[in-house]
Formats: structure tokens, sequence, C-alpha cells
């Protein structure tokens, strides 16, 4: 599921716990944790989409400037260990930053948009066999993908 | 609450009635929030109750009257039910709907499922839970003028079509396999054996239990009339499975033992498919509740279990399409009556 989104998901989680937890604890050490825990929940909620770009942009710019820096002072670039390898990942990004986690998410509904209106017609039996099995798969993927690997879920089937 | 309980009661009755320990009870219920009390008339009468207030926003919705009546027209059908007391449908009393039953004794709780030293007392509930499915669908549905008329050939439509109102009301994002889904059943809704009363919610964790035995059927708020394998397609559901304590087929058997209504095993999966999508859109609703309405944390990642869900319908779909293609192959066996 992409909505609610992590962010909103996360924000809304702080409002309930503000409306409804909070005036419920007296002042104590309690309220104080939760007091924190919703700040720090409203403060992930904010970075979430923000990450992806905030990364490209923050290494793209240390992987620019360190070597001009190393340079400046007469030392070697690093030829081996962690230090190599984050330079080596950071020069193989695209110039662009990638979109955030947002746009994306934008992109993916409006694909999934165009399946549904594609099961709309295919789910009845029309168009050939093919088609639809082909739909049919494409939709498992999205499910797996969800319920694998997004794990947003919960949900445990009872055994 | 509780002097607007008292006073709604004296209303009622036409007499004293006093309201003690008035308590709320535990449950995991999202419709309902069930509040336990005593009532004393002044007559020297005593009633332990239940009283269930409507939720002010949820997974569901669902009137307080079409479940109460239900109950009131089930006393004495044999089914397993509480006995309906009193009903504040406008929520005068004290600003939100509640209706009252009496008492029974029994608890609803799930975790038994799982531990293999209780599998002899769920084998046996969920033999008396499969001999009171069948005693519901074959009740009269003639007095149940409070719930919308259904036919044998409409039932199934009907219900799809409600259901997919409710998605297309509440879903957050396009859902394109739940729209396939949708498609796959209107393009195949089957025609039930009979119109019966339809629980809507028959399953574990919806009855309460008492020393070993079944004592009463809970959560009547998706009740309908309909087609009774409707039930039957949603008792079994992974989330709630007694499987483990007694195989779905044997509970098919009891059922059909106890004169169940009859059904084929194309049938019975539409309805089963029918529930994980049904399931799927109770989902997406509470999320809506907690995104669009500020309804309660526990609703906030419940559009999460859909892909479960999803997996499980898109699985049976892909094994009626196997078995369709099958069955135009010449020589080849068509789907048989479990019954």
């Amino acid at each position: 599921m992409l909505n609610p989104s992590v962010d909103e998901l996360l924000a809304g989680m702080a409002d309930g716990l503000a409306a409804t937890v909070l005036p419920a604890l007296p002042p104590g050490p309690a309220r104080d944790e939760l007091l924190a825990a919703i700040a720090l929940t409203r403060r992930v909620a904010r970075a979430v989409p923000r990450l992806a770009p905030f990364l490209h942009a923050d290494t793209a710019d240390l992987a620019a400037t360190l070597p001009r820096l190393w340079a400046a002072l007469g030392l070697d670039e690093p030829a081996a260990g962690p230090v190599a390898d984050a330079l080596a990942l950071a020069r193989s990004l695209p110039p662009e930053p990638p979109p955030s986690a947002t746009a994306l998410a934008a992109a993916d509904l409006a694909l999934r948009e165009a399946a549904a209106d594609l099961a709309t017609r295919l789910a009845g039996g029309a168009g050939p066999p093919d088609a639809g099995a082909e739909l049919r798969a494409l939709l498992e993927r999205l499910a797996a993908r969800e319920a694998g690997e997004l794990r947003l879920s919960p949900w445990v089937p009872l055994r | 609450m509780h002097s607007g309980l008292e006073a709604f009661l004296v209303a009622a009755e036409g007499q004293a009635v006093s309201v003690a320990d008035l308590a709320p009870i535990s449950s995991v219920g999202n419709a309902r929030d069930p509040w336990g009390f005593t009532a004393r008339w002044a007559d020297g009468r005593e009633a332990r109750c239940v009283m269930l207030v409507k939720a002010e926003a949820g997974q569901l919705e669902t009137e307080l009257g079409p479940e109460f009546h239900t109950l009131a027209r089930l006393e004495g059908s044999g089914v397993p039910a509480p006995p309906a007391l009193w009903l504040d449908e406008a929520g005068d009393a004290f600003g939100r709907p509640f209706f009252v039953t009496g008492w029974v004794p029994g608890t609803a709780e799930t975790r038994s499922l799982r531990q293999p030293e209780h599998h002899a007392a769920n084998r046996v509930i969920a033999h008396e839970l499969a001999a009171a499915a069948a005693r519901l669908h074959a009740v009269d549905v003639g007095p149940f003028t409070h719930l919308p008329a259904a036919t044998a050939a409409t039932a199934a439509a009907n219900q799809l079509a409600a259901w997919r109102a409710q998605f297309e009301r509440h879903r957050l994002e396009p859902h394109p396999g739940l729209v396939y889904c949708f498609e796959w059943l209107s393009a195949r809704a089957p025609v039930a054996a009979r119109v019966s009363v339809v629980h809507g919610d028959l399953r574990f964790g919806n009855l309460l239990a008492h020393q070993g035995h079944l004592t009463a059927l809970l959560d009547w708020e998706m009740v309908h009339l309909g087609d009774p394998i409707e039930d039957l397609g949603w008792v079994y559901r992974d989330v709630w499975t007694p499987a483990a304590a007694c195989p779905y087929d044997e509970f098919l058997a009891a059922y059909a033992d106890a004169g169940g209504v009859p059904y084929t095993a194309e049938h019975l999966r539409w309805w089963r498919i029918f529930g994980e999508v049904k399931h799927s859109v109770i989902s997406l609703t509470a999320t809506r509740s907690f995104a669009m309405d500020g309804a309660s944390v526990r609703h906030a990642n419940r559009s999460a279990t859909v892909p479960g869900f999803l997996q499980t319908a898109l699985g049976l779909i892909a094994e009626a399409e196997l078995d369709a293609a099958g069955a135009t192959r010449p020589g080849a066996q068509g789907a048989h009556d479990p019954c």
C-alpha cells in the first residue's frame, strides 16, 4: 500500500497519540517519554519523503569536495576500504538527484490507475486469454511486493 | 453515560430502574464499544446486561437497528444469540446510539486457536458453529422485514455491488488488484439456492464459548438477507481459521449434516474470493477513517493487510481459471459438489 504514505502514517500516529493517550497521562516520566516519542515521530514523518534526495545531494557533494581537500593537503585518495567504496558508489550516481519518494509514489499510483483500467477491461473475459493471464501475474507480483518487500503489514496468517 | 442510561431505562420500563457496575468490556471489535452493567428494577428483579455503543469512526458503516431487530426476531429460533432488550438508535440518552442485550456467559478470545491443548474443545465448538449456521440459514426470512429484501438471483450481485460502492468511496489509491477481483466476481456471480439470514461476520472471535460449548453468536452488524453460502466462505479465512482444531472439510460436512444449504465447490469458492475482497474493503475503510477522520491509531496501518488478502483472492481466482480451462477440455471433470 502506498496510501496512506509512510510519512502520513507517522504523522497520523503522532496526532492520535497526542489527542488520545497524552491527555490520559499524569505528569511524570511516562508522559515525558510519550511527549518525546510524539515529537520524534513528527520529525521522522517530515524527514521520510526528503531522505532519498538528501542522501543523493549530500553524497555527491562529499564525493566532489573531499578529493579537492585531500589534494590541497597533499594526501592520496583512499584506494581501498569503506571510503573508496563510497566514492565509487557516489561517482556511479546519475547526475540528477533521484526523484523524491513522493514523486515516485505519484508515478507509481498513475501506473496503477492504468492497471486498474486494464483490470476493468480484462477481468470479465474480454481480450485474449494471454493478456488476462499476464495482467493477473502482474497483480500477483504487485501484491507479493507489497506483502513481502514493503513489509508494512503486521498481518500474519493463522495456521 | 451512567445517568443517561439510567434515565433511558426508567423511561423504557415505566418504573424505577437503577444501573450498577457499569464498566467497559475488553474487546478487539471496532464497530461497537461494549459495556457491562447490572439493571435493578424497583420490583426487585435484576439482570446482567451488555450495552453495545456505536463506535464514532471505524471500519464499518453500519446502523444499530438492523442488528438489534435481528436479535429480537431470532429469539426462540434455536439460533444461539444474545436476547435483545433496548435500543436507542438516535443516541438521545447520552449522545451516542446504543442497544442493550442480555448477558450470555462465555469468552470470545481466539488465542486458543493456536494452542494445541485447546484443539479438542475448539473442534466441538466448530461443530456447534456449523450447526448454528445451518439453523440460522434455515430460519424463515419472512419476519425480517427490517432488512433489505434479496432474491436468490440477485443476492450475490447485490452484496458485491454494495461492497464495491464502499470500496470506491473509501480507497485512497487505485488498487488494480481489487478492481480486477470485483470485475472477475461480477462476471461470475452465482445464484443462491435460497435466501437466508446471513450473519455476515460468522467466525471464531465473534462467538461466545463457555465450558467448551458455543453459547452465542455475536457481532451481527453485517447481518443481511442473502446467499447463505456467504457465511461458509467467510468462516475459515486464514486470519481466524480454526482449521488446526477442525479441518474445513469437516466443518462443511458438519454443516451439511445439520441440514445446511447445499452448494457446489465453485459456488463456495466464489464466496471465499468475495470474503477476501470484502475484508480488504473493510481494511481500506478503517485506514481512511484514520487518514481522513482522525480515528484511532489502531486503524492506522489496516490497509497493509490488503496485500495478503489479495494474494489469497488471486490464488483462488487462478485455481478457478485452471478448473474452468480443465472443464472445457474433452474428458475433463468439472467442479464437484463437496456436499
